[in-house]
């Protein structure tokens, strides 16, 4: 029987091969390390990294385990193997491995993988940006990695202009399956969706309504292990009231039985170049995962204006995030009530956006039609399957709002409420706004 | 918050990126600002042939400029074909070229462009926006805004 994603390359072990060797593994899974977090009230850090060969894969990862700080260690791939384009990766890996911007996995193969996943004892995830992940979903499994990041909507629509959704989700669909199938002999693959988008001023409910599609979706193929994973956006109130916001949506649209986890990505935006406001947007988003009671922070790095950071500041960026996510420097109490009602604003706009697409039986269609009639959408989309007719502006504390709403299904309370947060705010044009949203950690401004 | 609605009567823009360029956000805020200032785009988005901007144009009347945003550095190898493109076409159509499009301005990538069929180059939105509405007519001269 051909198994979802293994059947792709004769290269692949068979899936009896591939169920004896993870029956074999006694390192704990992503799901494991996630779960135990959860139940204990602790918050994991992962850092990003990827190089090419596999001394220096091997290198960074080991460095990284040393520092002490990291609990999920990232596999990050490379640009070339992102697109598919296989053989390109392989090229650039015999002749010119500086070139490549992560870890070619599908050049290098799953034995390899398997001996980076040994040198570790911490577990592994791969983290890429593939519109079709199938063979990188298939030699990643092979190589004992049990968590894959990614969706049919989150890496396809920012990123490429010429796959369609029908596509994206079908390939996904064979992801899930294959993740549900290994679950279901007692194999946990997680699944992790990246709510970040476009990485530019993504509303939260923008965020949670693309991932919790993409979560219903991996449900339905059987995933019972997953991560909604979403921006922090600068505001604390509205970041914690987002992180809050998960598992009560989590119980609306979910199986019982599926477990899942929150996760912050610190600010992906335009960032600082000065490291003391760098390191002040690191530590905010840190604390806004602890108050936000994520289970997991993908961390960010003081370097991150000026290209790819290297290990210390890799290393230095986890020092500062678990340092706020201990709690122990902020020993204030929150005050609830506009937390609570960001909360619940963000779930209002969120279920309004979902609940005309989950409960159809065939979710993905519906989505996609939701996308290609505005109904769904996302701002600044580099593919046309949506309309990107939706912009985030911030209003006077620095909250993610809608400029314009588009075609989105909100009610008359939800717009009435995005419009009088933004009513404060100079009137100036959109397109300054816009512009003003992004750059809202980047001034250059001296401190005073 | 409804949007700035003024009337778009100053002509229709083709907007895209070059061919190996996925920077798709400084396009959506060109044409915000196009849009707020009186121009009809027609944003192509990301990851354009030279021959797309060109076809595009063609497909519509009252056209005021085609406007190429490049983030990447590559504008003098993505726009390779744009002048055979532009010389198929039958109307002269400025062309603007906007964007982190080089490593290091010099007179040669200048040249290059020029030869590729750029008539303007922009160095942010205020010099596209002041270009749009300096140029005269729609006769292409090469000037740096």
């Amino acid at each position: 029987m051909p198994y979802p994603c293994l059947r792709l390359a004769d290269t692949l072990p068979s899936f009896g091969e591939l169920v004896a060797f993870m029956t074999m593994s006694a390192k704990p899974t992503v799901s494991d390390v996630m779960a135990a977090a959860k139940r204990e009230g602790r918050v994991l850090l992962q850092p990003r990294g990827g190089v090419g060969t596999y001394e220096g894969m091997r290198g960074l990862l080991t460095d990284i385990e040393q520092g002490g700080c990291a609990d999920i260690m990232p596999v990050t791939v490379d640009s070339h193997t992102r697109l598919g384009r296989f053989d390109v990766a392989t090229k650039c890996l015999e002749n010119f491995p500086n070139r490549l911007n992560g870890f070619p996995v599908v050049s290098h193969g799953y034995q390899v993988m398997r001996q980076l996943n040994d040198a570790c004892r911490k577990p592994l995830q791969i983290r890429h940006g593939s519109p079709d992940g199938r063979r990188l979903m298939a030699e990643a499994v092979a190589g004992g990695i049990t968590s894959f990041e990614g969706g049919p909507i989150g890496y396809n629509l920012p990123y490429c202009a010429d796959v369609s959704l029908e596509d994206s989700f079908a390939s996904w669909a064979e992801i899930d399956e294959l993740a549900g199938i290994l679950t279901e002999m007692g194999h946990t693959v997680e699944r992790e969706f990246f709510g970040s988008l476009t990485a530019v001023a993504v509303p939260p409910s923008i965020a949670l309504a693309c991932t919790f599609i993409e979560a219903v979706c991996a449900s339905k193929k059987g995933v019972r292990a997953m991560s909604i994973a979403i921006p922090q956006g600068g505001n604390m109130v509205q970041d914690i009231a987002a992180l809050e916001a998960i598992p009560i949506l989590a119980q609306r649209y979910l199986p019982a039985d599926c477990a899942v986890y929150s996760v912050l990505h610190q600010f992906m935006g335009i960032f600082p170049e000065d490291r003391p406001r760098a390191d002040a947007l690191i530590f905010s988003g840190a604390l806004a995962g602890y108050f936000g009671k994520a289970q997991k922070i993908v961390c960010k790095t003081h370097l991150e204006a000026k290209g790819i950071p290297d290990t210390a500041a890799i290393l230095d960026s986890l020092v500062l995030s678990r340092a706020g996510v201990t709690g122990r420097h902020v020993g204030l109490p929150l005050d609830r009530a506009p937390i609570d009602d960001e909360r619940n604003a963000i779930l209002r706009e969120t279920q309004e956006l979902l609940d005309p697409i989950v409960w159809e039986t065939d979710v993905a269609r519906a989505a996609i039609e939701a996308f290609h009639s505005g109904q769904m959408d996302i701002p600044f989309p580099a593919n046309d399957a949506a309309k990107g007719d939706i912009f985030p502006l911030r209003d006077a504390n620095g909250g993610l709002r809608f400029g314009s709403t588009g075609n989105l299904p909100f009610s008359k309370a939800s717009i009435d409420r995005n419009n009088a947060l933004l009513k404060t705010i100079p009137r100036q044009s959109h397109s300054t706004l816009v512009r003003e949203a992004m750059m809202y950690f980047s001034n250059k401004e001296p401190i005073s | 918050m409804n949007s700035h609605v003024v009337p778009n009567t100053k002509g229709i823009v083709v907007l895209g990126s070059t061919s190996s360029d996925p920077h798709v956000v400084p396009l959506f805020l060109a044409k915000l600002m196009l849009e707020e200032n009186g121009y009809q785009v027609v944003n192509l988005r990301c990851f354009n042939a030279p021959e797309t901007f060109v076809t595009t144009a063609q497909d519509h009347e009252d056209i005021r400029a085609i406007v190429i945003s490049n983030n990447n550095g590559a504008a003098c190898e993505d726009l390779e074909g744009l002048s055979t493109a532009l010389g198929r076409s039958k109307t002269r159509i400025p062309v603007i070229l906007g964007g982190r499009a080089w490593l290091e301005f010099t007179p040669e990538i200048e040249r290059t462009l020029h030869d590729h069929g750029i008539t303007h180059i922009c160095k942010d939105f205020d010099a596209l926006l002041h270009t749009l509405e300096t140029m005269k007519g729609t006769v292409p001269c090469h000037t740096l805004a």
